[in-house]
């Protein structure tokens, strides 16, 4: 573990020091903007390091500590330390402080305590990690899950997290870099709209506190990532930043979620309405801003070609009618735009999720849209005002209210999908922000909404009861949402599902374990595969419409035993005979 | 030569026909007992009044009162959901 740690610390020394060597030559001279370029260009670092080394089968600790020390020791030689800022504490002021310290100690304690629990995260985002760290590399196996080959941007930070101490101990840090740059695109945003600086700061806190938001950055869903790569997007048109520098978060948010494609139109409206200076000095370093658009379009594009070549589809597993449940056949994702769901979404949205009042907020925004009281009660009241005044923020609202129109008609109605619009809770923020400035009474009614936010992102709805408690008992090293159960057979676990299911506690937060995944048709083939791995018991999930059969076979040939137990179904494997 | 002034609907009319558009829409297709409480509803009625008297004294004390409505209506609804979760530890 020591090793690992130390690797760690210094691969983050090179990417950090890397990224600000990078910014040093894209700078655009105004801070906000920097520092969003600053947090966007290490996500682009790590994520190419990440790639690179698992397809080089170098995706270790030594692997990427060597690597991280030879690019720090080169650094270094060159004087890129030299030239790093010197923070100052002086313009923040105490209270500024204090509540960007208690937010980041309380980020901390949540990434520390919390462990993926979320089904798909479980289920489909996170078994590859698994594999890949068990590996050392990039492996052909994801899970059984159809949704595995989807897009996994979002993944290779999560996987920079856990590759070092080889344990996911800290795997929501991925996505606390992903809220910091939310909060950072915010108030580069703020301050591209000529906000004061603490204008800009308000709008950003109430920004990041956004109940579903800030869940996003400690629940291992890449939900959060899209909305702050669609802000910083934003914010970089907004400041006219050249095209190519404006390519890294679009290139990027293509290769973490498709929703992000969802929401381009917006953003294509916002640069037609703000296009980028032609004088710009920034565009003379053209050589650095391609290598950085290039790079970040690799990073973006990696899984559609790797779709395109492994599969014969970029969007694989969606066909041209969408994707469908293998068991209720039943349309979980459409492909184009339908009217229909922008009329469905749009009546839920504005007569039922809104209030926030069916469910507890959450990563995922279940049965809600969990954008906090802020922007209920006091952002959208303050936009009216806004709107008729600042000429600016109406073409920012036009292009996120189109963009949000789009995924409204992209995507099918269902408990969570709101939270494909959570970058629209920036212009609430932002309005905030603004009157914050001009009326105390903003200022105490903001106060108010702002501990209403505090308290309810301190446990998301979906820890509640008994697991949070549970999962702070164990230890450190043990801790997972669904442990294994304590008296299983020590022999290989194999996990079989034919829709649905999370198979990602199974390998243990360690990674100590590795899993077979079943993909037998019928009871000969599944019995012999058992005993060829000398598999000791199947966990299964789901319905197991397709493959009940050959199991209960297996169990009339005494060769299975069931078991439902600790969160857990599925069959001790018996001997033969 | 410029059409004449006078011939021109200012923008503000715009606007609260805009706004009276969407709260007559609301209350074609919701019950009229809830509309009281309708998000919607409630921000469309302080557009019409802010597109009228916005430059007034009576406007911050109405801005007050429309979001201090708005934030006793978003607490009702979900504060009980975080008391419940935090009630559970």
């Amino acid at each position: 573990m020591v090793p690992g740690a130390l690797a760690m610390i210094v691969a983050n020394a090179a990417v950090l020091l890397a990224s600000h060597a990078l910014l040093d030559r894209v700078r655009t001279g105004k801070p906000s903007t920097d520092l969003t370029l600053f947090l966007l260009l290490r996500l682009l670092l790590v994520s190419a390091a990440v790639l690179a080394a698992g397809m080089l089968h170098l995706l270790t600790p030594l692997g990427l500590g060597i690597a991280g020390a030879a690019v720090l020791a080169l650094l270094i030689a060159r004087g890129a330390h030299r030239r790093l800022p010197r923070w100052s504490p002086g313009s923040w002021g105490p209270l500024w402080i204090a509540f960007a310290a208690v937010l980041g100690l309380r980020l901390l304690l949540q990434v520390w305590f919390f462990a993926p629990s979320f089904e798909d995260s479980l289920a489909y985002h996170l078994p590859k990690i698994a594999e890949w760290v068990r590996a050392g590399a990039f492996t052909g196996e994801h899970g059984l899950d159809v949704r595995a080959t989807f897009p996994a941007g979002f993944e290779l930070v999560e996987t920079w997290w856990v590759v070092f101490l080889h344990h996911d101990v800290l795997i929501e840090m991925a996505g606390v870099e992903f809220l910091l740059l939310g909060g950072a695109a915010l108030h580069a945003l703020a301050s591209g709209l000529g906000w004061s600086t603490r204008a800009a700061r308000v709008s950003t806190a109430f920004f990041v506190l956004g109940p579903a938001l800030y869940f996003q950055a400690t629940s291992c869903v890449n939900d959060g990532a899209v909305a702050a790569l669609i802000v910083a997007a934003s914010a970089l048109i907004v400041a006219q930043a050249p095209p190519l520098l404006v390519l890294l978060p679009v290139a990027f948010g293509a290769g973490v979620k498709p929703t992000f494609l969802y929401a381009l139109p917006g953003l294509v409206v916002l640069a037609a309405l703000i296009p980028s200076r032609g004088d710009d000095p920034l565009a003379r370093r053209g050589g650095t801003l391609a290598a950085i658009a290039g790079a970040a379009l690799l990073v973006g594009a990696w899984w559609y070609l790797r779709n395109w070549i492994v599969f014969g589809n970029p969007i694989h597993p969606m066909g041209p009618r969408g994707m469908k449940s293998m068991v209720t056949g039943s349309t979980i994702q459409r492909v184009g735009p339908s009217l229909r769901s922008l009329e469905e979404n749009l009546n839920c949205f504005f007569d039922l999720r809104i209030y926030d009042n069916a469910r507890p907020p959450d990563a995922l925004g279940t049965a809600t849209v969990s954008w906090g009281a802020s922007a209920f009660a006091l952002g959208s009241t303050a936009l009216v005002p806004l709107l008729r005044a600042d000429a600016l923020l109406r073409r920012v609202a036009l292009a996120l209210t189109f963009s949000a129109l789009c995924v409204f008609a992209l995507v099918e109605l269902d408990l969570w999908d709101m939270r494909f619009v959570m970058f629209f809770t920036a212009l609430p923020a932002l309005a905030l922000g603004r009157l914050w400035e001009r009326h105390r009474f903003v200022r105490v009614l903001g106060v108010v909404a702002m501990a209403l936010q505090f308290a309810g992102t301190f446990v998301p709805g979906n820890l509640s009861g008994e697991l949070l408690p549970r999962m702070a008992r164990q230890g450190w090293r043990d801790r997972a949402s669904t442990p294994l159960l304590p008296d299983a057979p020590s022999g290989q676990a194999a996990y079989l599902c034919d829709d649905f299911g999370g198979s990602y506690p199974l390998y243990g937060p360690s990674y100590s374990r590795s899993v077979v995944y079943l993909r037998d048709g019928n009871a000969d083939a599944l019995l012999s595969h058992l005993d060829r791995d000398r598999i000791a018991v199947i966990y299964v999930a789901g319905s197991l419409k397709r493959s009940i059969g050959m199991l209960e076979e297996g169990v009339r040939r005494g060769r299975l035993k069931p078991f439902d137990r600790d969160g857990w179904k599925g069959y001790f494997v018996l001997p033969p005979g | 030569m410029g059409e004449p002034s006078g011939r021109r609907i200012p923008p503000p009319v715009w606007e609260v026909l805009g706004a009276a558009a969407v709260i007559a829409w609301r209350f074609r297709s919701h019950p009229l007992n809830t509309l009281w409480r309708d998000w919607v509803v409630i921000l469309c009625l302080f557009w019409i009044f802010t597109a009228l008297a916005g430059r007034t004294k009576a406007w911050p004390a109405v801005t007050a009162l429309v979001m201090t409505f708005l934030l006793a209506i978003y607490a009702a609804g979900q504060v009980p959901q975080t008391l419940a979760v935090l009630r559970s530890f």
